[in-house]
């Protein structure tokens, strides 16, 4: 009796460590409406920024409309460089195009920029421009760690 | 013969004329600019505006050797509205632009981005300068080509055509500014002889940033905008007055309007719009 005691919790055991195996990982899901508020609360930015739509968006990160399910995007007045980009793509695939363009817009604002306002050129040294699944971010402030802290709450 | 001999006061009457004839040309003629005698580019304050300190470049236009662009004919003016200036009447709906295109510098890729106006074409790019307008490759026309921004102006008919230039030059002598802005001009009116063209004035700048310097204030921005008015009257193209448009009742840009004193916010876009729908030919 205590030996089939014993293979029986021993068998529980077993089942409990591997009844986690078999499920999978929530996908992580951005409020993008919600974010941009915060990173404009957080006093990362120094200019005026204001929402643009999706088919002026698209023409920055370079998106069909397919491509992206929601998006917050806001520009600033053009003195600056500073800027939030929050989309989330259609597809995974999606997601690496419009992260390989939004890359390579921190270098077209830094050729605009170089010689009509030198001092934005730290702002792009220190864009924030990352992928976490089917979302991209591309964030351009006067306070990156700021910017950055507010991504990271979203972590959590 | 010498002066002292002549006797006959006929011919004394006519040497007279003469001389004065030829005083009168030698003037005339010497005032002339030539093509080599582009000022230095002075420094201006930020944004910097160097695109003045390049080689005077022919417009980008492919036309045929030897064409002779002429000078078009003053546009007819409708009933009541005598160019250059324009009176306010009621406003016009986003149909009413279906056949316009703006074009400019940051300032309009700002009406662009924030006015809301969206049944036009766009031509607009940060730092722009109306010698930039005819030599940077900057934009993509309708046949997927690159080109400039006014290779867009002209590559299709439109009804209207809005531009706005010269906050990036205001450091430079007036008369350059104007002699490029109308070559540029010229260019876009023998190309489309039909439109009705809009030169904007430049935008008014805080009180701030007027007293921050000799170069972005309200002294040069009228003195541009005064020329630039004059210019669309030898033109025959209307002048829209953004002074008025957007300045306070003391003649600036407000202060919370405006991060650096140049650019505006979404709420100058929205009147800005609100004039361009209220004053047309």
């Amino acid at each position: 009796m205590k030996r089939i005691s014993l293979v029986l919790l021993a068998a529980c055991v077993v089942i409990g460590a591997f009844s986690g195996c078999g499920q999978k990982a929530e996908p992580v899901e951005f409020d993008l409406a919600a974010l941009s508020s915060q990173l404009m609360e957080s006093g990362a930015f120094s200019d005026f920024l204001s929402p643009v739509s999706k088919e002026i968006a698209a023409s920055f990160y370079g998106f069909e409309d397919a491509d992206v399910t929601d998006c917050s995007v806001l520009c600033s007045t053009g003195a600056t460089t500073e800027e939030i980009g929050l989309i989330k793509s259609a597809s995974e695939e999606a997601a690496a195009k419009i992260l390989a363009n939004a890359k390579a817009r921190v270098e077209t604002q830094r050729s605009i920029y170089e010689s009509y306002a030198p001092l934005e050129m730290p702002k792009l040294d220190n864009a924030i421009v990352t992928q976490n699944g089917l979302y991209v971010f591309y964030i351009v402030s006067a306070d990156y760690t700021k910017a950055q802290a507010v991504l990271d709450t979203q972590n959590k | 013969m010498t002066l002292f001999n002549i006797k006959n006061k006929g011919i004394k009457a006519a040497f007279v004329i003469l001389v004065i004839a030829l005083v009168f040309l030698l003037v005339y003629y010497g005032r002339m600019p030539n093509d080599s005698d582009l000022p230095a580019a002075s420094q201006s304050e930020q944004p910097s505006a160097t695109d003045l300190q390049e080689s005077p470049a022919p417009p980008s236009v492919a036309e045929e050797p030897g064409t002779v662009v002429e000078t078009a004919s003053p546009s007819p003016s409708v009933e009541g509205v005598a160019a250059p200036d324009l009176a306010e009447r009621e406003p016009v709906d986003d149909e009413f632009f279906s056949d316009a295109a703006f074009m400019g510098n940051s300032l309009m890729d700002g009406f662009r981005l924030f006015s809301g106006l969206t049944t036009c074409d766009y031509y607009a790019a940060t730092s722009m300068t109306v010698v930039g307008a005819t030599t940077k490759v900057c934009t993509t026309l309708d046949n997927g080509a690159q080109g400039t921004l006014v290779d867009g102006l002209i590559q299709k008919p439109y009804g209207k055509i809005y531009i706005l230039l010269g906050i990036n030059e205001i450091g430079f002598e007036v008369q350059t500014f104007i002699d490029y802005y109308s070559a540029m001009l010229d260019t876009i009116i023998a190309a489309q002889p039909d439109c009705d063209i809009y030169i904007m004035g430049i935008t008014p700048v805080s009180a701030a940033k007027s007293s921050s310097g000799e170069v972005f204030n309200m002294t040069r921005i009228t003195e541009y905008n005064t020329a630039l008015r004059q210019l669309a009257a030898d033109k025959g193209c209307y002048y829209m007055d953004l002074v008025a448009a957007l300045a306070g009742p003391d003649g600036y840009l407000p202060a919370n309007e405006t991060t650096d004193g140049v650019h505006l916010s979404v709420n100058m876009y929205q009147k800005w719009l609100n004039y361009v729908r209220t004053h047309y030919a």
